[in-house]
């Protein structure tokens, strides 16, 4: 039995193992793709983890752990390690779920894997095992959580070692249950809707774990509102009905406890009933079947209308049009509009150049279709271009006048405005020609854009930045230096920059021309 | 209504049409015909405009592909070989796209579809397209094109993908366009395709085009007399050895 499942992980792994065609790696991989798998999931788990493990242990004092809270019997490092272990466990479970359910699809090879004499669960271990390397970080640390709360509380090498056992039954229980609701939702969820969750779930519980950061972090409330609220926040992440407080109490040397290894073993007999006959093929909802209704909305530029419509669409796009305005906002409300600025358009820049990627990738996946369309080349690519420049651009102006209401009335809030839409521009224009010289990308959006593309991109971005608006607003700020600098800095540089832009983009405008007259015969 | 002038299509080296004259005409469905790789894609892309010729001249309702592109693209219709479309949009949204960038009259288009939707049997149109299987790509892609009634339409091996009830009223349908006035450009592999659905052929092989006319004229054109076409397509692609490979196996 357990044969079947190897022979089916040899392949599955030789399969991946050359899909990354990584040449450092190369002559590795195809002589044990098995090992070269285990490698690629094992080793960030020890780079990062023992680093890990000994900065996080050596910053925390033993003796300040042990004490007890002055409400009930729990222990500082009770409430330490079950606030971070129920956040883990939150994320895991929302971003883990939706990406198995994406990976049972989105396997190419499913329907061969279904033809072969194995059984299911072999199959869907196999999907697990395929994407487990995806999550290994936060793996690693659940681990070493449970590793450290066992040689605090037991003590010793002895501790850590238990502490690292109890650690790895609570992570397959976790891995239990995420394929569990993985293989009930499964049931429901088409391949496309499973993947905009798997995208959604992941950037939402980057956001949840941003807000638990922040709120946990201690106000301008008076000092007896924070213990009020501690009290509150450790009771409930203390309670027993979480799995892992089961867990910890058996690290802690409560017997009873050991009852909460049960569901351990139970959890695969589950799985395997809810499996027994699933498809695993991703088929249409059959509610949607409604007879469509025949409503017709004109539009008098379907192409922009329907670019925006992919791009809302995109997983990705959601975050990043949250992520940096975000980040620019902290920035700035902090009273640091300048590094606000500089971080939005470092940020925007690279976005920007990566959207019109996705969209031009949109067009070139259904390629020669779009060339029936009877709209010129250009025609395709302008709405392409106008939704990140306008998607950002609009967005940083209203940062920016908001902050100038609100705050600081200088007159380089809102000349940045300018500057920050012709720099987002530029970059949709590099994003352009960079994607276009080589139009035939990999659907996988991870590899879209090769890293020297990116670091060409970065690098552009950067220099633009700063040459108009970082120079500028340092020379204004620096008081004690000679006139010359100060023209140079304030005036010549933006000015400066303002033309390489400019003719910049011309230039680019003439490539991306030229690059979609010989997309022309593709 | 379709003419081409040899048409001649390099890739690098390799010549993948190699001068081909051909001439539909109003109500005529045209089958072309030829092996994988005779180059009835890349014939296909240069007549509606989707791959620039590398010699030759193409003309479409009258009109030349070089001066008139975007007037030919917005009269065709054009189903490609395989269905590929915008994952991320659900049917109806495509349709609306299709409706809005080809600028059709609204309440005929709205009735065609809706006819065509009950003949093909889509329903799944508000359901993303990445949910589709081939099969119901390929009829969004053929309601799509026939919903505009363009006066001609190119098909891309149009039967591959589709079941026997669709293939069957996609064919009536094309019938009836022809009948009306309309020209049909279609290419197949498959010879029974061609036989039952096609007015003329021509067979394709290797870039050329080596022979054509009505079923008629192409066995009279066989020195043979071959009584059906199959053996006078392997015998016109150089491919009759059969016997010899049957009995080596
Ligand atoms: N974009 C391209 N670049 C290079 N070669 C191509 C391209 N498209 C087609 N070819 C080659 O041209 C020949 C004819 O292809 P095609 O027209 O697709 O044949 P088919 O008759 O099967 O549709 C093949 O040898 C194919 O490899
Ligand atoms: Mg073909």
């Amino acid at each position: 039995m357990m044969r079947d499942f190897f022979v089916l992980l040899r392949y599955s792994t030789l399969n991946m193992a050359r899909s990354r065609s990584s040449r450092k790696f190369g002559k590795f991989s195809s002589s044990s793709p098995l090992l070269y798998a285990l490698t690629m999931t094992l080793l960030p788990m020890v780079a990062f983890g023992i680093p890990l493990y000994f900065i996080f242990s050596s910053t925390i004092n033993e003796e300040i752990l042990l004490q007890v809270l002055p409400y009930g019997s729990v222990r500082i490092v009770d409430l330490l390690v079950s606030s971070m272990i129920s956040t883990m466990t939150v994320l895991y479970l929302l971003s883990s779920t939706p990406m198995f359910v994406y990976n049972l699809f989105d396997s190419k090879d499913m329907e061969m894997l279904l033809t072969l004499p194995v059984r299911r669960l072999h199959i869907l271990l196999l999907k697990v095992l395929e994407s487990l390397s995806l999550s290994s970080i936060q793996l690693t640390m659940l681990i070493l959580i449970f590793a450290f709360y066992g040689n605090v509380v037991m003590g010793g090498t002895l501790g850590l070692l238990c502490g690292f056992a109890v650690g790895i039954a609570f992570w397959i229980l976790m891995l239990e249950i995420s394929i569990l609701l993985a293989a009930v939702l499964s049931r429901f969820m088409g391949r496309t809707i499973a993947r905009r969750v798997a995208f959604v779930a992941y950037f939402v519980s980057v956001m949840i774990w941003v807000l638990i950061i922040n709120t946990v972090k201690p106000s301008a409330d008076t000092g007896m509102d924070v213990l009020e609220k501690l009290k509150d926040y450790t009771r409930l992440l203390t309670s027993v009905f979480w799995p892992h407080e089961w867990f910890l109490k058996i690290l802690d040397g409560n017997a009873v406890f050991l009852a909460g290894l049960v569901p351990v073993f139970m959890m695969p007999i589950f799985i395997n009933r809810i499996i027994g006959n699933a498809d695993f093929l991703s088929r249409p909802s059959t509610k949607r079947r409604a007879k469509p209704s025949f409503e017709w909305r004109g539009s008098s530029f379907p192409l922009l209308k329907k670019d925006i419509m992919l791009w809302r669409r995109e997983p990705q796009a959601m975050y990043m049009l949250a992520y940096p305005f975000i980040m620019a906002a902290i920035f700035i409300f902090q009273g640091q509009p300048l590094s606000g600025t500089i971080i939005f358009v470092a940020i925007t820049g690279l976005y920007a150049a990566v959207t019109i990627g996705l969209l031009l990738r949109h067009e070139m996946l259904l390629w020669p279709l779009p060339r029936t369309y009877p709209v010129k080349m250009w025609e395709l690519v302008i709405p392409k271009i106008l939704i990140p420049t306008f998607g950002f651009g609009v967005g940083y102006a209203l940062l920016a006048i908001l902050y100038y209401v609100l705050k600081d009335r200088s007159a380089f809030t809102l000349v940045s405005i300018p500057l920050v839409l012709l720099i987002i521009f530029s970059c949709t224009l590099l994003g352009a020609r960079i994607f276009l010289k080589n139009p035939r990308r990999s659907k996988e959006l991870r590899r879209m854009l090769n890293p020297t593309e990116m670091l060409i991109i970065q690098a552009f971005v950067m220099s633009w930045a700063m040459g108009s608006v970082g120079l500028p607003t340092i020379f204004i700020k620096l008081g004690s230096v000679s006139e010359l600098w100060k023209v140079l800095g304030v005036y010549v540089s933006p000015a400066g920059t303002v033309i390489w832009m400019i003719f910049y983009s011309i230039n680019a405008i003439k490539r991306i021309g030229t690059a979609l007259y010989r997309m022309e015969n593709f | 209504m379709i003419k081409a002038r040899k048409l001649r299509k390099r890739f690098g080296d390799l010549e993948a049409v190699k001068g081909i004259d051909l001439t539909v005409k109003p109500g005529e469905i045209y089958g072309f015909l030829g092996p994988n790789g005779a180059g009835k894609t890349t014939t296909i892309r240069m007549l509606t405009g989707s791959l620039k010729p590398t010699e030759g001249e193409v003309e479409v309702l009258g009109m030349n592909m070089r001066t008139h592109e975007i007037e030919i693209k917005r009269a065709i219709g054009v189903v490609p070989d395989e269905p590929k479309l915008y994952e991320n949009l659900r049917g109806r949204e495509y349709l609306e796209f299709i409706m809005n960038i080809y600028r059709v009259p609204r309440r005929e288009t709205l009735k065609r579809l809706q006819e065509l939707c009950e003949a093909f049997s889509v329903d799944y149109l508000n359901a993303f397209i990445g949910e589709y299987s081939h099969g119901m790509k390929q009829k969004l892609v053929v309601v799509s094109v026939l919903m505009r009634r363009p006066r001609v339409i190119f098909l891309d091996e149009p039967t591959v993908g589709l079941d026997a009830r669709s293939a069957k009223i996609l064919k009536l349908l094309l019938r009836k366009y022809a009948d009306e006035g309309g020209s049909i450009f279609m290419t197949t592999h498959v010879l029974e395709v061609a036989e039952r659905m096609c007015d003329r052929i021509g067979i394709i092989n290797k870039g050329i085009l080596i022979a054509e006319g009505t079923l008629e004229e192409l066995r009279k054109l066989s020195k043979e007399g071959h009584e059906n076409l199959e053996d006078l397509f392997l015998e016109l692609t150089g491919q009759g050895e059969f016997d010899e490979i049957i009995n080596a196996l």
